[in-house]
């Protein structure tokens, strides 16, 4: 691959890249033998039915790939509106937003048609421990030459893009917990409690989850440590952790919370501005909320119009980012709030079906965990912006802008119909 | 678990996870729903309110002008001159420089601003703020030379100094009308008189410029941009006669200052016919370019205040102080100050500061009070005028009747005085009336009856307001109807004016009635409104209550008060040569107060009210005046000399100026002054002819043939009859005129002071009542010439004389 002169280091490099992942490869092989349902079951198939198969690879799942493209284009054009003032004032460029979310949502396009017509489920086992190292590369690289911003280090700056470690650790953490889960799937359904289900259902992941969680505790990235460890939690449910166990550590996590309540000051802000919105000073903590409720509430049933949100000139902090969500309800009305949640809720329909008919349970997994997470994020979102719950920065899957939460929204959907194509045909 | 496939289970499990999910969608749909319908109206509010901004656009207030069209009231545009200091520190640490010495530096040199390179440097250091005052009101002219300067330091683009329009009240006479025009408060709305009276006429409708802006104040590119012009307010042409105006005033002053008079003077002149008034003020005045100033007259009584308290040793905060401060603000504003009164105890201060703003504050609003309107006093024996009119009305009069004056009357027991304690003798009415003889009138008061006098009282407009177009009016007082009737005493008292309070405007009113030929008009300042193009939006219309006498009663009083002045009643000093003036003098006492009040200075005086009231020409009436001075202390205290002198100068000076013709008698034209002929440069004998002619002699000096000069020059008015004009001959004699030191006349009578000027070789000319060949009384009260200057012979000095005997 490397044929430089000066390479010999980096052929060095190489080899033990190639090493590596031809060891992962030969565990994956190992692995079907052993437990992977590719060899058994589809997971939505009678048991009557359940014979030996053989993997087949047909189209994507079409009506998920009209609403991934449904909702792109909808948070394009949103973006679009929702920036351009913002645009004009900080770059002087209405479309310098837009072109961004334009060139991001191509490039990711393209690779995901890379990963949709040549990924199979093998190659995503290894992908997926690849971006889950990767990520706690990442997340380390950024205490150290992290991006100051808004008195956190949450970016890496690569000049044209700037990452967000904790974006990619979402995905890396999804598709490990998976492949974690999947492995040991057995194990974890052993009667033995601490050799079996401890260890394999909440040990192992739970590592793996700390990890992560641990270096986005380090960043001080609060609703990514949420996401985070909702995500894991539920792909350690899903993937069949111990009921006791789960209760025991949702027991454990609400205590956490409760403690950080009690400790930190900035949450008890958060948690004041949001109980008192009406009362608390609209010109400092709760102006990002009130302003996002105006947009909201000015919406009314028809909105006032594509292109013609008021509340985007300057009162709407950074309309294009957490907040688009109310430029969406203003310039559409709840006709248009309720397009979006539909649509979302379609992808979490059409993403389930998917994953119930995965090829096999890391598949299955993959696509829960993805699907969820980005309708956790929506949910999230909205429930922010309406200001159902306290006041944290998560972005809207497909409208906000930023780089790269908005690739990897992207490839990960491009994950999903990649596993779509894949079934498990009976012969 | 529950014998579950594992499949099975995680498709369970994740279904339950999704449904949850979505559920908890559906109900943030249901949220937004609430939010986007049920708050809808509440947050579009909201959203309006932070992006509309307002910009207020001023209508223009009307303007005020006199009955001719020359402006009383009109609009300048000042400017507020600040810095925005932030940004000049801002600015300096930017550029290096140091903007705030420039800028200061800059502006002081400006000399029209007034300020000090320290007062700038001062605010500049208030860096936090960015709006700092440093001169209010300057003029477009100073704010050019300010745009110059910023111009020419080259910061003119930087937003440090800003000039920020505004419009200001402007009043080019000044004090004139003060108490008619009234003034308006910061807000541009009127607070006072005609500008109260009329704010809404004057105001016009402010507009409105509504404009988008984004979160930073920058125009937003949107459509929400509205402009609801202004609409200016009309202009309001009023009755008033700058020149009349100007005189009254010139007169009232006369009147107070020379009658030593210590609680203000009014006077009011009215068109008889269409009840216009011409002319209202009450002295002293004040500047309505700054209303909020005390004038003269109340910066004395604060600093006599001042004064006492510094002298009487006592410490702020003693109770001495405090009684102190109450004794000199009850003396101040005129309130009977009773020791045991609680509610006094509200005007006692412990420190000066306090006192100082109370007593200001009380004195301003004093001063602001229109004393023609809104105070009542005893009109005294300018109501018998009134009283005289029912009683021809009623045909109660008979010529040849001769009533009998002992200087007092008896009514139901009681002895009322006459002003003559040594009583006026036999006399008919009509010279009751010339001679305001009380007794006369109380004896036609009686024949009257109470009945009668209540009503015609009442039909003369007493008991109500008069429904001037000025706020404030004051309500008449008299006895309650049962007292009223309870005793004859009232209605004896009454018929001479006395123990009944009315306004001078309500007096005046019912003197019109009497002078137009019965006819009670409502009084009236507005003539016209226009709008801005000219079109007249209201005329007033006269506007007669009521018809109260005949023309025949009116025709006679009349008669009979100008034959008063014409002769030896008590308004002949009212007396106009060319105009039969109608005169009636009165003086009240004040009977609600102590007998004994003191003026500042300490001196004790009894309180009077003198009054005159007139009106022009006696057989077709034109134009009516009254004149009152409240509390004179000084000379004569009585109508006749307080006020009615004034009145006749002012009928001299306005009735010619009013269109009124004068009508000279033979009597005269026998008396009018002449004017010298020109003689200069006719041989001597040519001149004696022409002096003969003129009626003038002469007095030849030098031994010349030609005339080189006279003295007096020639065309100066003086009266004939000793007449003399020295000419002169030679150009030696012209070179050394002879000269004469003038002589102390004051006091004089005419006869004798003309004789004395004859015998010092000068002339005479008289101004004020001409009469004085055939009365005794009056006297030289002026000279043009004060005693001790050297003249040349043959100059002419003007003497103006008045009638002094006390007269009511």
């Amino acid at each position: 691959m490397d044929e430089n002169n000066n390479g010999k280091k980096n052929s060095k490099v190489v080899f033990f890249v190639k090493n590596k992942i031809g060891k992962l490869n030969d565990k994956y092989e190992q692995s079907l033998a052993d437990n992977d349902p590719i060899f058994n079951e589809s997971l939505n198939k009678p048991k009557q039915q359940r014979k030996t198969g053989v993997l087949v690879r047909g189209g994507i799942d079409v009506y998920f790939l009209i609403i991934v493209v449904a909702l792109c284009l909808f948070g394009l054009i949103m973006a679009f509106s929702a920036s351009s003032y913002f645009s004009y004032k900080e770059m002087g460029d209405s479309m310098y937003y837009f072109k961004r979310h334009v060139a991001f949502l191509s490039i990711a396009a393209l690779f995901s048609l890379v990963v949709i017509v040549f990924a199979n489920p093998k190659y995503l086992r290894v992908g997926g421990i690849f971006v889950y190292l990767l990520s706690v590369v990442l997340l380390i690289a950024v205490l150290f030459i992290g991006m100051t911003g808004k008195g956190a280090q949450r970016w890496i700056d690569l000049g044209f893009i700037t990452v967000q470690p904790s974006e990619v650790a979402k995905m890396g953490l999804v598709m490990m917990l998976a492949y974690i889960m999947s492995k040991h799937e057995k194990k974890i359904e052993l009667e033995q409690r601490f050799g079996g289900q401890f260890k394999y259902g909440v040990l192992y992941p739970g590592i793996a989850i700390a990890v992560i969680c641990g270096l986005v505790v380090l960043e001080k990235h609060l609703s990514g440590l949420i996401i985070i460890g909702l995500i894991g939690l539920f792909i350690m449910f899903i993937g069949g952790t111990d009921k006791r166990w789960m209760l025991l550590i949702i027991g454990l996590g609400a205590v956490a919370v409760l403690v950080v309540l009690m400790f930190s000051g900035y949450a008890q802000e958060r948690v004041n501005t949001w109980i008192n919105i009406e009362e608390a000073d609209p010109r400092g903590s709760a102006w990002q909320n009130l302003q996002g409720l105006y947009a909201i509430g000015s919406g009314g049933f028809f909105g006032v119009g594509l292109g013609n949100s008021r509340q985007k000139y300057g009162y709407v902090a950074e309309p294009q980012n957490d907040f688009i969500f109310t430029i969406v309800c203003e310039e559409l009305g709840f006709i248009g709030a309720l397009c979006v949640i539909i649509l979302f809720i379609l992808l979490i329909y059409r993403g389930y079906k998917i994953a119930a008919k995965a090829p096999d349970k890391f598949c299955s997994l993959v696509v829960y965990g993805l699907t969820t997470k980005t309708a956790l994020q929506a949910l999230l979102n909205i429930a922010v912006v309406t200001n159902s719950i306290p006041n944290t920065g998560i972005s809207l899957p497909f409208f906000s802008s930023g780089g790269s939460a908005l690739m990897l929204q992207i490839v990960e959907m491009g994950v999903i119909l990649a596993i779509s194509r894949y079934s498990y045909v009976e012969k | 678990m529950e014998g579950g496939t594992p499949s099975n289970k995680v498709l369970r499990r994740a279904t339950a996870v999704g449904v949850t999910i979505v559920v908890l969608l559906l109900l943030l749909c249901l949220r937004i729903f609430c939010i986007q319908i049920f708050q809808f109206d509440e947050y579009e509010q909201k959203v309006i309110d932070q992006i509309t901004q307002v910009t207020p656009v001023a209508a223009d207030r009307g303007v005020i002008y006199d009955t001719n069209g020359i402006v009383l009231a009109t609009n300048i545009t000042t400017y507020r001159l600040f810095i925005d200091p932030a940004v000049i520190s801002q600015q300096s640490s930017t550029d290096s420089k140091d903007y705030a010495s420039i800028i200061a530096d800059g502006l002081s040199k400006i000399e029209s601003l007034n300020i000090t390179y320290d007062d700038v440097m001062k605010q500049t250091e208030y860096t936090k703020y960015r709006d700092r005052t440093i001169q209010k009101h300057i003029s477009e002219e100073s704010a050019d030379e300010v745009r110059v300067f910023l111009e020419q330091a080259g910061i003119d683009n930087l937003a440090l100094v800003h000039l920020q329009a505004t419009s200001k009240r402007y009043y080019p006479y000044g004090n004139l009308a003060s108490h008619v025009l009234g003034f308006t408060n910061s807000d541009g709305d009127g607070i006072y008189g005609l500008e109260l009276q009329y704010n809404d006429k004057l105001k016009g409708t402010d507009g409105k410029y509504v404009t988008a802006k984004d979160s930073l104040g920058n125009e937003m590119p949107y459509d929400y941009e509205s402009y609801i012009p202004a609409v200016d307010g009309y202009n309001v042409v009023t009755t008033i006669d700058v020149y009349i105006q100007a005189e009254l005033e010139e007169q009232l002053k006369q009147a107070y200052l020379e009658s030593g008079g210590q609680n203000r003077a009014c006077g009011v002149v009215m068109d008889v016919n269409t009840g216009a008034v011409l002319a209202m003020a009450t002295y002293p005045d004040f500047d309505l370019n700054d209303p909020w100033k005390l004038n003269e007259d109340c910066e004395t009584k604060m600093a006599y205040c001042a004064a006492e308290l510094a002298h009487s040793g006592f410490a702020e905060g003693t109770a001495g102080y405090a009684k102190m401060t109450r004794n000199l603000y009850c003396t101040i504003m005129r309130i009977p100050n009773d020791e045991e009164d609680q509610s006094l105890a509200k005007y006692e201060f412990s420190t000066y500061e306090d006192f100082s703003n109370a007593l200001s504050q009380a004195l301003l609003l004093g001063m602001w009070n229109n004393k023609a309107t809104t105070e009542v006093y005893m009109p005294g024996s300018t109501f018998k005028v009134i009283t005289a009119a029912m009683a021809y009305e009623e045909d109660l009069v008979v010529e040849s009747e001769q009533f009998s004056c002992p200087g007092y009357h008896v009514v139901a027991g009681q002895k009322i005085k006459c002003h003559k304690i040594s009583g006026h003798g036999s006399l008919n009415f009509p010279r009751g009336l010339q001679q305001s003889c009380n007794p006369v009138l109380m004896m036609m008061g009686a024949r009257i009856g109470q009945d009668n006098f209540y009503n015609y009282f009442n039909s003369f407009g007493y008991f109500d307001k008069t429904g001037i177009d000025i706020q404030g009016e004051g309500q008449s007082i008299f006895w309650d109807k049962d007292l009223y009737y309870s005793s004859e005493v009232y209605l004896a008292t009454a018929s001479f004016g006395q123990n009944f309070k009315i306004s001078v405007m309500q007096h005046l009113s019912a003197i019109n009635a009497v002078a137009n030929g019965g006819e009670l008009i409502t009084p009236h300042l507005i003539k016209e409104i226009r709008d801005n193009d000219g079109h007249v939006i209201y005329s007033h219309e006269v506007e007669v209550k009521r018809q109260v006498i005949g023309e025949e009663t009116s025709r006679i009083v009349s008669q009979i008060l100008e034959e008063g002045v014409a002769t030896d009643g008590g308004g002949k000093n009212a007396y106009v040569a060319g105009y039969r003036v109608a005169a009636k003098t009165g003086t009240s006492e004040k009977k609600d107060i102590d007998d004994t009040q003191y003026r500042l200075d300490g001196e004790s005086y009894t309180p009077y009210v003198c009054s005159t009231v007139a009106y022009a020409p006696a057989d077709n009436p034109q134009m009516s005046v009254i004149i009152m001075v409240d509390e004179p202390t000084e000379g004569t205290l009585y109508g006749s000399v307080v006020a009615a002198p004034y009145i006749g100068k002012l009928f001299e000076e306005v009735l010619p100026y009013y269109g009124v013709e004068s009508v000279f008698t033979e009597d005269e034209l026998e008396k009018q002054a002449i004017q010298t002929p020109w003689l200069i440069a006719l041989e001597l004998d040519r001149a004696k002819e022409l002096a003969d002619m003129y009626g003038v002699q002469i007095e030849i000096v030098g031994d010349g043939k030609t005339v080189l000069a006279q003295s007096p020059d020639p065309l100066t008015l003086m009266e004939k009859g000793s007449a003399k004009v020295v000419l002169y001959t030679t150009t030696e004699a012209k070179n050394n005129r002879k000269t004469v030191i003038v002589p102390d006349l004051i006091g004089s009578t005419a006869v004798a002071a003309n004789g004395t000027l004859t015998s010092y070789g000068l002339n005479i000319k008289i101004s004020g009542t001409k009469n004085y060949m055939s009365g005794t009384g009056a006297v030289v009260y002026e000279q043009s010439i004060p005693a001790g200057t050297e003249v040349e012979i043959g100059t002419v000095v003007e003497l103006h004389f008045r009638y002094l005997d006390p007269d009511d």
